[in-house]
């Protein structure tokens, strides 16, 4: 039996870890620590891996290479392989997984044969976890007279209901509309830190990713590109892949000018002086591409009369609206910038299109990078966690800046 | 013309998939008929019964019930000697006993084998080897009973088959064996749609919160097979134990079954006796499964019987 840390979660190790489905490579050596009682947010986007991550931690699918620990056990390796209900976990599934012919205090009960508990024991327990997300009325009721929420809201309970060590998430959110998936995500982040339970989720969302993680992974083509905090991840991607699944308004090419402070380089975009921040050496005359964060553009309404004459100022880029979109809080506009377009680029009212508008860009949203960098996996041992350009070495989980 | 019919099946799906029945799929709806309709689809549905059921089945209870039939002695009269006959004469009754016993055997071991079979052909693993097997199910269904008894006789009475120590010819070994092959098909069928239907996160999701395979084949994979299990089990149940050309070859000596007893009265001029033994025998099918149905009601937790039903 795999023995709870103190925090109430499970350590989970990944060393090295690879499976091939015929000739594609689903995992490529993916190294991965995940402390006890954190809540880990693997994000990437179809085909990256992520699913396979998370059956291969569930025990549903078994890893070709590498060792996988929940705990002080080694539940996979090559010639180990423990199986699911042995590695006290539980899972919240995309298609939520209810048994049908079970009613829903059936379906959170049923999670609770393995912890042997006398029946009624058991019914209180798994009263208890429908208690706790809203359902208690409801736990008569079989799988196709609940709702989509209350379904979810199902299998969340028959998740936690025995409190196991891990809980693994694939995607509970993804079928469901956008009101109910952020109160969903709520609880699934109260329910979850409740327990104790070290969470590992996946998801291609961004912003489901940063509300719920204290840790993202972000995959791609197999490989874990990126663990860090939210906000490291988020000023400091480690490859212009990351920093574009996290969110862009847009991409500026030009040539690095010089440094202007700290990691902070200015790059010479056409007319434009952008100032973005780098975790890489540039050079002046490096080629440079400058990927800016939805939040650093803003309109700068000092002189917007004369917008086309004042480009060259730094941290200033200039263009015409070529469309405006009302967000309830205010409208998102996309900008033409020369040949490039900025989009989401807010503002309290409207500009209308065809307008000619000068844009202030935050330069602590502007990230630059060589203009080569897109070929591999980037990497900086004061930004990411994870190997570049070769196979992934073991990580040390958190580090930051 | 079975093996283009599957790969026009195959083209047409492109690899899209049947398992719809998970934890959100609904009730499939009832849709109610107006009332021309309804007329309309009972009168085709009562004239098809009486074409297909209704008139075989007049024939057989009156000529079943009638005395001196097929004699040009005196007239016919309606009793149900014959009946009483078919249940207290051993050449009538024992070949319905017999045929009982082996349509049961035959149906457990077919559905199992069955199962075994829908799930290979619906697995996500081995898609070519699954594409064979299915092929060769449907030539089989396609191999009239028969040709599959002849074959089994120049088969297992080959010397050396008996050579090797096989000694399987006109034993009820034998018999099984080909009815099991034979009604194999039609029963992997049948639960080939069901087996498909259940999605795989249903078996995961077991296995996660904490039963191993077994268990989780016991609680939620027979649960949700139960019906179409039972339906298999009935429909080969059915079929075997009126079975008559594969019975007409294989049966052991001494051992006729149900079909040929029937037929041997035919032959020697017992129309009377031989129907009765017909409905008799009927009967005794419709019994049997009603039986396996009803318990099924009674027993079975209402979860699983409220799966398939209709909103």
């Amino acid at each position: 039996m795999i023995s709870l840390d103190d925090r109430g979660g499970h350590r989970v190790s990944l060393v090295g870890a690879g499976k091939r489905y015929g000739a594609v490579r689903a995992l490529a050596g993916v190294d991965l620590e995940v402390e006890a009682g954190r809540f880990l947010v693997l994000l990437g986007p179809s085909g990256s891996g992520k699913t396979t991550l998370v059956r291969a931690l569930a025990g549903i699918e078994r890893l070709d290479e590498g060792e996988l620990r929940i705990g002080d056990r080694v539940v996979s390796a090559p010639r180990t392989h423990v199986p699911p209900e042995q590695r006290d976990l539980a899972m919240v599934f995309q298609d939520y997984a209810l048994w049908p012919h079970l009613s829903a205090l059936g379906n959170v009960g049923y999670a609770l044969k393995r912890r042997k508990l006398a029946a009624d024991q058991s019914k209180a327990r798994a009263m208890e976890a429908l208690e706790r997300v809203g359902l208690v009325g409801l736990a008569e009721r079989y799988p196709h007279e609940l709702s989509g929420g209350q379904q979810q809201r199902v299998a969340l309970a028959r998740a936690i209901v025995a409190q196991p060590g891990l809980l693994l998430f694939d995607e509970p959110l993804s079928n469901l509309d956008t009101d109910l998936r952020e109160r969903l995500r709520v609880e699934i982040s109260t329910l979850t830190r409740q327990s104790g339970a070290t969470a590992v989720y996946i998801t291609h969302d961004q912003a489901e990713a940063f509300a719920l993680a204290d840790m993202i992974g972000v995959l791609d083509q197999g490989r874990l590109v990126q663990l860090a905090d939210p906000e490291t991840l988020y000023h400091r991607p480690a490859t212009p892949f990351v920093a574009g699944f996290t969110g862009l308004s847009g991409e500026l090419t030009g040539t690095v000018v010089g440094r202007e402070q700290d990691d902070f380089y200015v790059v010479e975009v056409g007319d434009w002086r952008v100032p973005a921040r780098s975790a890489h050496a540039l050079k002046a005359g490096d080629a440079a591409r400058v990927l800016i964060r939805p939040a650093a553009p803003a309109f700068d309404e000092s002189d917007a009369a004369d917008a086309s004459s004042v480009g060259s100022l730094t941290g200033s880029v200039s263009g015409t609206v070529i469309d405006v979109a009302y967000r309830g809080r205010g409208y998102d506009h996309v900008i033409a910038c020369g040949d490039r377009h900025l989009t989401s680029v807010f503002s309290v009212r409207p500009w209308a299109r065809g307008t000619q508008a000068r844009l202030s860009l935050d330069p602590t949203g502007c990230i630059a990078f060589p203009l080569n960098a897109a070929a591999g996996i980037g990497y900086d041992s004061e930004v990411t966690t994870v190997t570049a350009g070769q196979e992934p070495a073991a990580i040390n989980q958190g580090v930051t800046e | 013309m079975a093996g283009l019919a599957l790969l026009a099946q195959h083209a047409a799906l492109r690899n899209r998939s049947y398992r719809v029945l998970g934890g959100r799929a609904r009730p499939a709806r009832r849709r109610e008929l107006s009332a021309p309709g309804t007329i309309g689809t009972v009168a085709a549905m009562v004239l098809l019964f009486m074409l297909c059921l209704g008139v075989p089945t007049f024939g057989a209870i009156s000529a079943s019930l009638m005395t001196g039939l097929g004699t040009l002695e005196g007239g016919a009269n309606f009793s149900f000697g014959n009946y009483t006959r078919a249940l207290t004469s051993p050449a009538l009754y024992q070949p319905l006993e017999y045929s009982a016993l082996l349509a049961t055997i035959t149906a457990t071991i077919t559905v199992v084998i069955g199962l075994v079979v829908a799930r290979l052909l619906t697995s996500r693993h081995g898609r070519r080897s699954a594409r064979l097997l299915d092929l060769l199910l449907i030539t089989a269904v396609a191999l009239p009973g028969i040709v599959f008894a002849a074959g089994y006789i120049f088969t297992y009475n080959l010397p050396i088959v008996n050579g090797v120590g096989i000694h399987l010819y006109m034993t009820t070994t034998l018999l099984v064996l080909a009815y099991i092959a034979t009604s194999l098909p039609a029963a992997s069928r049948v639960l080939f749609g069901s087996v498909g239907q259940l999605q795989e996160s249903l078996r995961e999701a077991s296995r996660v919160h904490g039963s191993n395979a077994a268990g989780s084949w016991l609680r939620v994979m027979l649960p949700l097979l139960a019906r179409p299990l039972l339906s298999a089990w009935s429909l080969t149940f059915g079929g075997t134990l009126l079975e008559l050309p594969v019975s007409q070859l294989l049966y052991p000596p001494n051992d006729p079954t149900v079909s040929v007893g029937i037929e041997r009265a035919l032959a020697a001029y017992d129309y009377a006796g031989g129907t009765a033994m017909e409905v008799l025998a009927v009967l005794a099918a419709l019994a049997v499964i009603g039986l396996v149905w009803g318990i099924f009601q009674l027993v079975a937790p209402a979860g699983w019987r409220r799966l398939g039903r209709t909103s």
